[in-house]
């Protein structure tokens, strides 16, 4: 009896000391959209942010034309940002985007190579939006959405 | 994907494509399976003792290049090609899509030039493997609509209401059409009149889409005409020395169904998708009618449900397609009909004529259903390798989608697929 008690104290003890630690862990693996300082914008909703990643509108919600910039398409953050963001798999999105593509509907964003290259990009496009790792969030750029699992 | 060359803003040019490459085996030696009406089916006629059969490679094989140039935010040219299995040797028949893009407001989408014909669920993205679960768009539904593009222009337009939005869509123009396979010849199927309504309701994991075309015929069966038939017909009708009146008007009533020129066909359908990370579900109902009884007068559905478990996919299907008019036929014999004094070879030049007629009204005529199993292996971020098996109950006068040696009898059919899609 002491014994199942001893076990159980030591795997709530361990669970809870688990759980305690992820927010630090989810910190670190959090993911915010970025545009540039310039637009006015102060925020948007996740199912915005989804409208526009999926091709299903072209412009920011105040009307100006978004340059939507995407991350390698196999990448752990592309990843990590739709399952975040609208719960869809990479299988999904990409099997979705090859039937806008390909229909000439919409053609797909652009791909670039990692955060800082995102960064870069928004930084010097007025109407870009693009998603980083907040690790590697800076000044030169405006958060408007934060993606937490 | 490849961005080939890129100004800071504006001009963009994008190089992409997709492909597959497919293999098929079918345990039926008196029928042929075709994935559409343009392909012309093997001669089933000559038993072959080989497993794979000279066409196995073929039918699903394809590769689409697209070229695509954003001249600015709102304004783009793209151009696809598609090579694939079909008897039309026209390089016509290779451009799928060669349009200027304009987006006069962020809502509204103006397309001119080759633009998808765009009613069903699936028009548009019936050779991109990659972008659905099956191996191939259910035959019994996309195996014999003869379009693909339209020469003209098409307007949308998008407006976001609740948690969703509501897509309008009107085409119009005429169509290249395709080429059909009849017996040895090949008929250019063309619209010179098409317009097509479709309305899109998207709402989180749902779609729902309503469609409608009307299209005019703007070319004339030829085949028909080099077997004869035209002019046979045309002859009785006018009226040959003892031929009686009800037979001069049979002829005319046949020869008025199998006149494809000026031919009206209507399109009506109801589709729906399901997508989320779990599940993919698409079911769509369609209608067609026409003003010939030769053009296609059918009705058609299928039910399409995938699991998606990782990387895997199995997916389950059935669809079928049923014609609206009984199977014509005689009633009687011309070749009876005639005065005692003609000749045994009169009477058989008559019969002849008057059951190819009949063969030729009744040889659209589709009557089958399909169950489908299969599974979907997302390989890599790019290729998918699936697996499918399909039995076919393809009913007695069903010809167009399954032309086979015994067309009177029942018949399952087996047919074991595999094939790699891809994009790029």
């Amino acid at each position: 009896m002491m014994k199942t008690i001893l076990q159980w104290l030591w795997r709530a003890t361990f669970f809870y000391s688990i759980h305690m630690s992820l927010p630090g862990c989810l910190q670190a693996g959090e993911i915010v959209v970025i545009i540039n300082p310039e637009n006015l914008l102060a925020n948007l909703s996740q199912a915005q942010v989804s409208d526009l990643y999926l091709g299903r509108t072209r412009t920011f919600p105040d009307g100006n034309y978004a340059q939507v910039i995407e991350q390698t398409r196999a990448s752990a953050i592309r990843q990590r940002f739709y399952h975040t963001l609208n719960g869809m798999s990479l299988n999904q999105v990409n099997a979705y985007w090859a039937r806008l593509a390909f229909s000439g509907r919409v053609q797909p964003p652009d791909a670039i190579q990692d955060d800082q290259e995102v960064l870069k990009k928004v930084t010097t496009h007025r109407t870009a939006i693009g998603y980083i790792d907040s690790s590697q969030l800076n000044d030169s750029v405006k958060e408007v959405l934060r993606l937490r699992d | 994907m490849a961005a080939l060359a890129q100004a800071d803003d504006g001009g963009r040019l994008t190089f992409s494509g997709y492909g597959t490459l497919g293999l098929n085996h079918d345990d039926s030696r008196e029928s042929a399976f075709t994935r559409d009406i343009t392909q012309r089916p093997k001669d089933f006629s000559q038993t072959s003792n080989s497993w794979w059969s000279e066409d196995a490679w073929q039918r699903d094989t394809r590769l689409g290049l697209q070229l695509s140039y954003q001249l600015a935010p709102a304004t783009s040219v793209t151009s696809q090609v598609v090579l694939r299995d079909q008897v039309s040797s026209r390089v016509n028949h290779l451009v799928d899509w060669m349009y200027l893009s304009l987006n006069p407001l962020p809502e509204m989408d103006f397309r001119a030039g080759r633009i998808g014909f765009d009613v069903f669920l699936m028009s548009e993205q019936r050779n991109v493997g990659y972008s659905y679960p099956w191996l191939r768009p259910p035959v019994e539904f996309y195996g014999w609509i003869p379009l693909h593009s339209i020469d003209g222009v098409d307007l949308a337009y998008t407006l976001k209401e609740g948690k969703g939005q509501w897509r309008f869509k009107l085409q119009g123009g005429r169509s290249p059409g395709m080429g059909i396979p009849f017996d040895k010849d090949v008929y250019y199927f063309e619209s010179d009149r098409i317009a097509t309504a479709t309305l899109t309701r998207q709402e989180g994991p749902w779609l729902l889409k309503a469609g409608y075309a009307n299209l005019s015929v703007g070319t004339e069966a030829d085949p028909l005409s080099r077997m004869g038939l035209f002019s046979g017909l045309d002859t009785v009708a006018a009226g040959m020395p003892g031929i009686p009146q009800s037979v001069r008007n049979e002829a005319a009533d046949l020869r008025h169904h199998m006149t494809w020129k000026n031919a009206r066909m209507n399109y009506f359908n109801l589709g729906m998708t399901y997508d989320t990370p779990d599940w993919f579900v698409q079911a769509e109902w369609g209608r067609v009618s026409s003003s010939i009884a030769m053009a296609i007068n059918s009705d058609m559905a299928y039910l399409g449900l995938a699991r998606r478990l990782d990387d895997w996919t199995p997916y389950a299907m059935v669809s079928a397609i049923r014609p609206q008019g009984d199977v014509r036929s005689a009633s009687y014999y011309w070749g009876d009909t005639l005065p005692a004094a003609a000749t045994a070879a009169d009477r058989a030049m008559l019969n002849g004529l008057q059951s190819g007629a009949y063969m030729a009204l009744n040889s659209t005529r589709m009557n089958q259903e399909t169950f489908t199993l299969g599974v979907r292996w997302d390989l890599t971020s790019r290729t998918a390798l699936k697996w499918q098996w399909d039995t076919t109950h393809v009913r007695p006068n069903s010809y167009l989608l399954r032309p086979s040696t015994k067309v009177n009898q029942e018949l399952t059919v087996n047919l074991l697929s595999a094939a790699l899609d891809f994009v790029f």
